[in-house]
């Protein structure tokens, strides 16, 4: 059995580089301008209040939006035991925008901070709909079947807003948020989504090892100590507030927290739990990096972060799965 | 450690699966729990952790009641190997076997107890391999060794030999009964008869109605058999040991 100590340092190396990738993709994305292209700036007022006020909140939302978009998809899929799970199976994600798409409705899209305060209001709704629905202790279908439900309604409710939405650029704005980005963000933004992205990531991490236990079945964790339902709150919660925070300032970014999962999994030695922080800082890394590639796109209508995400992310999973049926193991 | 049922009943939703049973299983003893398929043995396992609730009477661990303990108490006295037991990802073999430290608030296990449980069960050869790849055989003596890990005074293993080859079935069964001389209870769902005869001190036989407890030996008696297992058998000693011979399905008496 490889010692603590040799366990310990690989799984260092995973995180010190992961961090380092994240650092150099945040001082990319601080020296990364539209249209300016990637430029080492020059250090004048102008400069300064652009990256304070521009960059530094863009970066920021960024990796903080992946981080628990990373961490939420890491976590559901060693709870629910199925690599297919990702931050929207809840149903929290959706009740998030919906929630922000009706406040853009009714016209409160201009106050900085109603978008975000309505998205985590809805994420939290979205959660409580699905405790009612499963009742506090469930079974993992029941769960799966319930967030599949509240993705259906709240994407139909979103879908009915804009059908009736009161003109072409109302219905616009609400298309174009929906799609996801980081411009125009603020630090405002920021100091609005970090206490709940702070706490919802705090109870996500601290699921590390009953996830471990839950890889032998629920009944063996319980056994072994396990308080599932206490978990499943836990996870709920902490999903509502982290993944909503981040819905809420960035709109729905698909695929990141499928993805950096998958691609890190291998390199923790397929323990759910030593999967979690790994996640949140590869997930910070590739919605950085990705939001750098938005703002080196040409001139025109700036590309939407979560479109970029799914242009991406869906022919690499497929590839993704092609070797992991070459390798044999399919959970 | 004495484990104490007192008229216990448990069931799911609006089924009664085990009703009015009452058992007390002593330090240092095999106990076998028997019965027909669909009976009640693995609810009664599940019962006993608490995995299931109780509808009535008590489950006791020196004279404590295992219910109204902390989780994680309850996981140091009791291990359980869960039928057809795995393991969703390709976890290495030898930390699979580490996670039955969770209960003492760690998922490190200490060299000498893995050298241990791997050496009870043969698993050292599998300690490098993904659990997932294993045979069925394989990943059952794997998870006999997490539960083994545990280290608990009380063993609740369903079906521990299912699936393994005779080999395999003996072996575990003997280091079962040697786990049993450092003070500790290994109770165990079985469906072999002469297993049960040979390694274990006492059986619990599950009927419909009724229930009878006591001493192996004594109990797997024919007229028993009949009731219970609705076959025809002799019980006859063979190298000093008593043995099931000549099983036949039974043509009276299905009444138990």
């Amino acid at each position: 059995m490889p010692s603590p100590v040799a366990r310990l340092h690989s799984r260092s190396a995973l995180l010190i580089s992961l961090s380092l990738v994240l650092i150099a993709a945040s001082l990319l994305s601080l020296l990364t301008g539209r249209g300016s292209g990637l430029a080492w700036p020059e250090w004048d007022w102008q400069t300064q209040l652009i990256l304070w006020e521009i960059r530094l909140p863009r970066t920021v939302l960024a990796a903080v939006s992946g981080a628990v978009l990373g961490l939420a998809g890491a976590v559901l899929q060693g709870w629910l035991r199925n690599p297919l799970a990702d931050p929207g199976i809840l149903g929290v994600s959706s009740s998030s925008a919906l929630v922000a798409v009706v406040a853009m409705y009714f016209g409160l899209g201009s106050l900085a901070w109603s978008i975000p305060l309505a998205g985590i209001l809805g994420a939290l709704v979205g959660f409580r709909v699905l405790l009612m629905l499963t009742g506090k202790e469930s079974g993992i279908l029941l769960i799966i079947l319930a967030g599949a439900a509240i993705n259906a309604f709240c994407s139909a409710m979103t879908a009915l807003l804009l059908n009736l939405a009161p003109n072409p650029f109302a219905m616009q704005d609400m298309l174009f948020w929906m799609m996801g980005s980081f411009e125009h963000r603020t630090l405002d933004h920021v100091l609005l989504v970090l206490p709940p992205a702070g706490i919802g990531a705090y109870l996500l991490l601290r699921t590390g090892r009953s996830l471990n236990i839950l890889s032998l079945g629920h009944d063996t964790a319980r056994s072994l100590g396990v308080s599932t339902d206490r978990l499943y709150w836990q996870i709920g919660l902490g999903c509502a507030l982290a993944v909503g925070a981040s819905v809420s300032t960035a709109g729905v970014i698909g695929f990141v927290g499928l993805i950096v999962p998958h691609l890190l999994r291998p390199l923790t030695r397929w323990e759910p739990g030593q999967l979690l922080l790994p996640s949140a800082l590869g997930g910070a890394a590739l919605l950085v990096l990705a939001d750098i590639l938005v703002r080196l796109m040409p001139e025109g209508p700036e590309l939407r972060i979560g479109v970029l995400t799914a242009l991406l992310g869906g022919p690499f999973f497929l590839g993704l799965l092609r070797h992991v049926r070459r390798q044999e193991f399919m959970p | 450690m004495t484990l104490a049922l007192h008229d216990v009943t448990f069931g799911y939703q609006d089924r009664t699966i085990v009703s009015g049973l009452s058992a007390a299983f002593l330090t240092g003893r095999v106990v076998a729990i028997l019965g027909n398929n669909g009976i009640g043995k693995s609810t009664l396992l599940k019962g006993i952790l608490g995995l299931i609730p109780t509808r009535a009477g008590h489950v006791m661990i020196d004279n404590k009641s295992v219910h109204s303990m902390p989780p994680a108490q309850r996981a140091q006295r009791l291990a359980y190997l869960e039928q057809q037991a795995s393991c969703h990802w390709p976890m290495p073999v030898e930390r699979v076997i580490g996670l039955g430290r969770h209960p003492y608030g760690t998922d490190q296990i200490d060299d000498a107890l893995l050298e241990q449980v791997m050496q009870m069960t043969d698993t050292h050869a599998l300690a490098k391999r993904p659990v997932t790849q294993l045979s069925g055989g394989e990943r059952t003596r794997v998870m006999l060794a997490r539960a083994l890990a545990v280290d608990a005074p009380i063993l609740l293993a369903d079906e521990p030999v299912a699936g393994l080859d005779p080999h395999h079935q003996i072996s575990v069964m003997a280091q079962l009964r040697q786990w049993t001389l450092a003070g500790r209870t290994v109770i165990l769902t079985l469906h072999d008869l002469n297993l049960a005869l040979h390694y274990c001190d006492d059986v619990l036989l599950l009927g419909k109605q009724d229930f009878h407890f006591g001493d192996a030996d004594s109990l797997l008696n024919p007229g028993i058999l009949s009731r219970f297992f609705q076959i025809e058998a002799k019980v006859t000693e063979v190298d000093g040991q008593l043995s099931l011979v000549n099983w036949r399905q039974a043509t009276v008496n299905k009444q138990a």
